[in-house]
């Protein structure tokens, strides 16, 4: 097939995928809220409760990271860090893990993160959320995603929620790779790459 | 609809995207990439051509920025900056914008870019690719008639070819930030970038 003619095709799927979105909020809109409880966190100074991560926002995006030992979730971690500020002027943007604050701290510095963090090893908000299995699975049965809450009138809601994955709508690194026509689908994400020597 | 029935509704329609990706990437898998002259920008160390901006890899994405007077192209760079080892480890990427090389260095270092950069001022480059409409919009106009995209080149022998391209907007797959909004209740409400937040 000539370029132009991949080009006029593939950007017809592409509106097609832009109106699928538009439709995925319609039906969020239409979804009802869950009222969630206050939990207590840990926070870099401290105990913190659910509801001081608003600051002065009346929405939360609270991100489900599966803490140092996931070079994905930390690759996800970085695209969400570069557009912090953006985020941040909408809505309140935090990042909780199971590691304990010590390792935040480190993981955080080495990567240059921006963003506030929180450890919720010790609550039971994941797992109330979907977002960890006790019963097992890989990394302590903890998953990756993101919720978001909603404050009104004294009471927290979690409006919505998405877990993440690869050609999610969360991170642009497989979306890019897949405009190569060969596209390599062994690519994994590392937490630090070896320079390779200019040829 | 309850919480629970809602996240089923909504897999079942991110499910039919995931099925349009499927038949996309069939389709660019069957593409004739067009060949491409090797374009000589003005770097940050003198002038480069195309062929360089691939450094060891056999890829080579190049961003066309519409420069410093679009909050929006800055915002979709930021968020490259963020994830730009994983992407330069997988291919060369760059970002190349119409502002000359003097206004690049300072305005890459405001806001801590990593990625390198060309300008392609002078060059017939980003209307050959595509991103640069003189007269096809009077908005786009008053902005130099620039418009926002990607190509992705490949090396093949000693020839260059470009093998996809795609414009940047809003709710595209290259920039997070509207699909975390859109999480929320209002979705965006009026929401749009800038250059800094007071």
């Amino acid at each position: 097939m000539t370029y132009a003619d991949v080009m006029t095709t593939l950007e017809a799927k592409r509106e097609r995928i832009i109106a699928l979105h538009g439709e995925l909020s319609a039906l969020q809109a239409t979804v009802e809220p869950q009222v969630v409880e206050n939990y207590l966190l840990q926070g870099w100074d401290g105990p913190v409760r659910l509801s001081e991560l608003f600051g002065d926002k009346d929405d939360l995006i609270l991100i489900h990271n599966m803490g140092a030992g996931c070079s994905s979730c930390s690759m996800w971690a970085d695209g969400f860090n570069g557009v912090y500020d953006h985020l941040a002027s909408r809505a309140a943007f935090v990042v909780a893990s199971p590691d304990p604050i010590d390792a935040q701290r480190k993981l955080a510095a080495r990567r240059g993160w921006r963003f506030p963090m929180v450890c919720y090893a010790e609550s039971p908000l994941a797992q109330d959320l979907g977002y960890r299995d006790l019963a097992g699975g890989n990394h302590g049965g903890w998953d990756a995603g993101v919720s978001v809450f909603h404050r009104n009138e004294g009471r927290i809601l979690r409006v919505s929620d998405a877990q993440f994955a690869e050609f999610d709508d969360f991170c642009v690194v497989y979306h890019l790779f897949d405009l190569f026509p060969d596209a390599d689908r062994n690519w994994q994400p590392s937490f630090s790459y070896v320079q390779e020597a200019a040829q | 609809m309850s919480y629970a029935q809602g996240v089923a509704a909504l897999n079942a329609k991110r499910a039919q995207i995931e099925a349009l990706r499927e038949e996309m990437r069939a389709i660019q898998a069957a593409i004739e990439p067009e060949a491409v002259t090797d374009y000589v920008f003005a770097g940050w160390n003198g002038p480069v051509r195309l062929s360089e901006l691939f450094g060891a890899k056999r890829d080579l994405f190049v961003i066309h920025n519409m420069g410093t007077g679009c909050p929006a192209c800055t915002m979709w760079a930021d968020g490259f900056n963020g994830v730009y080892d994983h992407l330069a480890d997988r291919a060369g990427f760059v970002v190349s914008s119409p502002n000359p090389v003097e206004i690049q260095k300072p305005f890459a270092a405001g806001r801590g870019w990593r990625f390198p950069m060309v300008s392609h001022a002078g060059t017939t480059f980003a209307k050959d690719m595509g991103y640069c409409r003189p007269g096809a919009d009077p908005v786009a106009d008053q902005m130099g008639g620039w418009y926002p995209g990607l190509s992705v080149f490949q090396k093949q022998d000693d020839k260059i070819v470009r093998v996809s391209d795609a414009e940047l907007g809003e709710y595209d797959d290259f920039c997070s930030v509207w699909h975390l909004f859109d999480l929320l209740p209002e979705r965006a409400a009026g929401w749009g970038p800038k250059f800094h937040y007071a």
